[in-house]
């Protein structure tokens, strides 16, 4: 049998030897290139098109794609709402905002995906007794005519206790208020320093420009301000210092007929140097005396734990933080060294471990004695010294919510009906009656939630189910 | 989406230091780094997003350099080298086992795998 077998291979790889063609005769050519690969169809077939499972995305980029909020029944309660109003606060009380001013802070970046906003139709704010008050001063001494140079504050906290929501409500102060206050926010300053935008050394100034990345920012500033920028005519004639002679004078902007809408705008209509127009765009906010110009950045703590960029030079050595053209202009606004006639600088810290033993913050607010020893990674003197310049950058600490804030939210959310781990509501609630309940639930929730944590608070009600 | 670089095809969708470090004999992703350092793209950077002019740098980069089967060559020649001399690490390539002292009662699947004096990658 095995012979027999062995005899039937050996005639077949005689056949396959025999058929095998060794030939390059025109004819066997016509026939290679008529012939059709099998591995391509002819025709795109859209029907054959799957939709991803979305699993390729993160959390984050799954809450920006999804549109979660479409499914939020919560028109009812959202209609009720106080809506957010810096005339009168409603300290203590969960408030929406104003549909324009919503638009704008959207545009800003006033709101993270892991803020969960997404459980309800519309974000909502839970306004701070002790905390907003203290924002609403700050806001008001700006609105005093006074030099952002005086104005600087920086909001610190640990992890998921609402710097970032302390920032939005900000936001909202600046948005909401009359007198037509400019914003010029960096929702995230990890952007500038993590090797995510292109980089470009400049002779000029000796550091190094970031054109998508101001593109993108200014791109924010216009659409979110364009109806103040529209009013601001430049202090100053604006010739652009690249392209030839005729290009200069084709874009050539003049002082007095001009606007900054015009200026900003040049950056999306020409092929030009987006970071210095960025940066004529803040020297020109801070030159007028008329509207109020507040920058805002938050996760301003990248600085800090990026000081040492992802982006290296050409011998290869990771660029310092400071020599990009952006990163610097933050610094020196924060410092003080840069500043607008009439406005302030906010900014706030990521609650990250990570830059925790970090000593830079805590000695450019003056809390601590700076040890000159640590190495760079660990203490950065120069930003701690710009941070100390100027009489000081102040510092608001954002603490955590008491029991009262904690039943007004769980109040909020029990009316729009996303906590759905408490599997013996209905019958508590009928033997203590429904006020009785809540404040019970609070005490309940305040201790899960690390004596009111306010994201482990929302967390153990929208993501725990026991 | 592909780019041709040097004659051989890189992912597009790859960053471009790992694009290189994945497609080249001979590179690796420090080099690759600072390849990309000195000619100035940003970290973040996708091979797709490379210009002409941008290729045509980065291919004179790797010209300058030995890799692929000019390095793989100069190994196949340090190898027979060392044979002809009837050294003892040229016999132990030869035989297809470790070459700098380590055990071999149990795997030295490393040499088993790579030690010959046609030395393949």
């Amino acid at each position: 049998m095995l012979r027999r077998g062995a005899i039937n291979i050996l005639n077949a790889r005689r056949i396959a030897i025999q058929l095998r063609s060794f030939g390059t005769s025109r004819s066997c050519l016509a026939i290679a290139t008529s012939r059709k690969s099998f591995n391509k169809t002819s025709q795109y077939d859209k029907s054959r098109q799957r939709k991803g499972s979305g699993s390729d995305k993160n959390f984050a980029g799954l809450i920006r794609s999804s549109n979660f909020k479409a499914t939020a029944k919560d028109d009812a309660v959202m209609e009720l709402l106080p809506t957010f109003n810096i005339v009168n606060l409603r300290l203590g009380d969960v408030v929406k905002y104003n549909s324009e001013v919503l638009r704008k802070m959207y545009i800003s970046g006033s709101f993270k995906p892991w803020q969960y906003d997404e459980i309800y139709s519309q974000p909502v704010t839970l306004i701070r007794k002790k905390e907003t008050s203290e924002l609403l001063n700050f806001h008001a001494k700006c609105f005093k005519g006074t030099h952002s140079k005086t104005n600087r504050l920086l909001i610190t906290g640990p992890s998921g206790i609402g710097k970032s929501t302390m920032l939005a409500q900000f936001h909202a102060m600046v948005f909401d208020d009359k007198k037509g206050a400019v914003l010029v926010s960096i929702p995230n300053a990890e952007v500038i320093v993590d090797g995510s935008s292109d980089f470009k050394y400049n002779a000029k100034t000796g550091l190094y420009d970031q054109q998508m990345l101001s593109k993108n920012l200014l791109h924010k500033f216009v659409n979110a301000n364009s109806d103040v920028i529209g009013e601001i005519k430049l202090a100053e004639d604006f010739v652009p210092i690249y392209g030839n002679k005729k290009q200069q004078e084709e874009l050539k902007l003049t002082k007095g007929k001009n606007t900054l809408l015009d200026l900003a705008n040049l950056a999306f209509k020409k092929q030009t140097n987006a970071t210095y127009i960025f940066l004529c765009v803040l020297a020109e906010l801070s030159k007028q005396e008329e509207h109020p110009v507040f920058l805002s950045i938050d996760n301003f703590s990248a600085f800090v734990q990026h000081s040492l960029t992802k982006y290296r030079n050409t011998e290869n050595k990771p660029i310092y933080f400071q020599k990009l053209q952006l990163a610097k202009t933050i610094v020196d606004y924060i410092s003080g060294e840069a500043s607008f006639a009439n406005g302030g600088v906010i900014a706030a810290t990521h609650g990250s471990d990570k830059h925790s033993i970090n000593e830079t913050l805590k000695v450019g607010l003056g809390l601590k004695q700076p040890d000159l020893y640590k190495k760079l990674k660990d203490f950065d003197r120069s930003l701690a010294e710009k941070m100390l310049e100027n009489e000081g950058v102040k510092e608001l600490r954002v603490g955590k919510f008491d029991i009262d804030e904690c039943q007004s939210l769980l109040s909020h959310m029990m009316k729009c009906d996303v906590i759905h781990n408490e599997y013996q509501k209905e019958e508590e609630i009928e033997r203590l009656g429904e006020e009785q309940y809540l404040q019970k639930l609070a005490e309940r929730k305040y201790i899960v939630s690390g004596n009111g944590n306010p994201l482990l608070l929302i967390k153990s009600c929208i993501l725990y189910y026991t | 989406m592909v780019v041709h670089i040097l004659g051989k095809a890189v992912k597009g969708k790859a960053r471009v230091a790992y694009g290189l470090a994945a497609t080249f004999y001979g590179i690796g992703f420090n080099t690759a780094t600072r390849i990309c350092s000195k000619l100035g793209f940003y970290p973040e950077m996708r091979v797709h997003q490379l210009t002409e002019q941008q290729v045509m740098s980065i291919t004179k980069e790797l010209s300058d350099m030995t890799i692929e089967s000019k390095l793989l060559s100069q190994i196949r020649s340090n190898i027979q080298l060392k044979k002809d001399t009837g050294s003892y690490a040229g016999l132990r390539h030869a035989m297809g086992l470790p070459v700098r002292g380590q055990k071999t009662r149990n795997n030295a699947k490393t040499a088993r795998k790579l030690n010959r004096l046609d030395r393949k990658r």
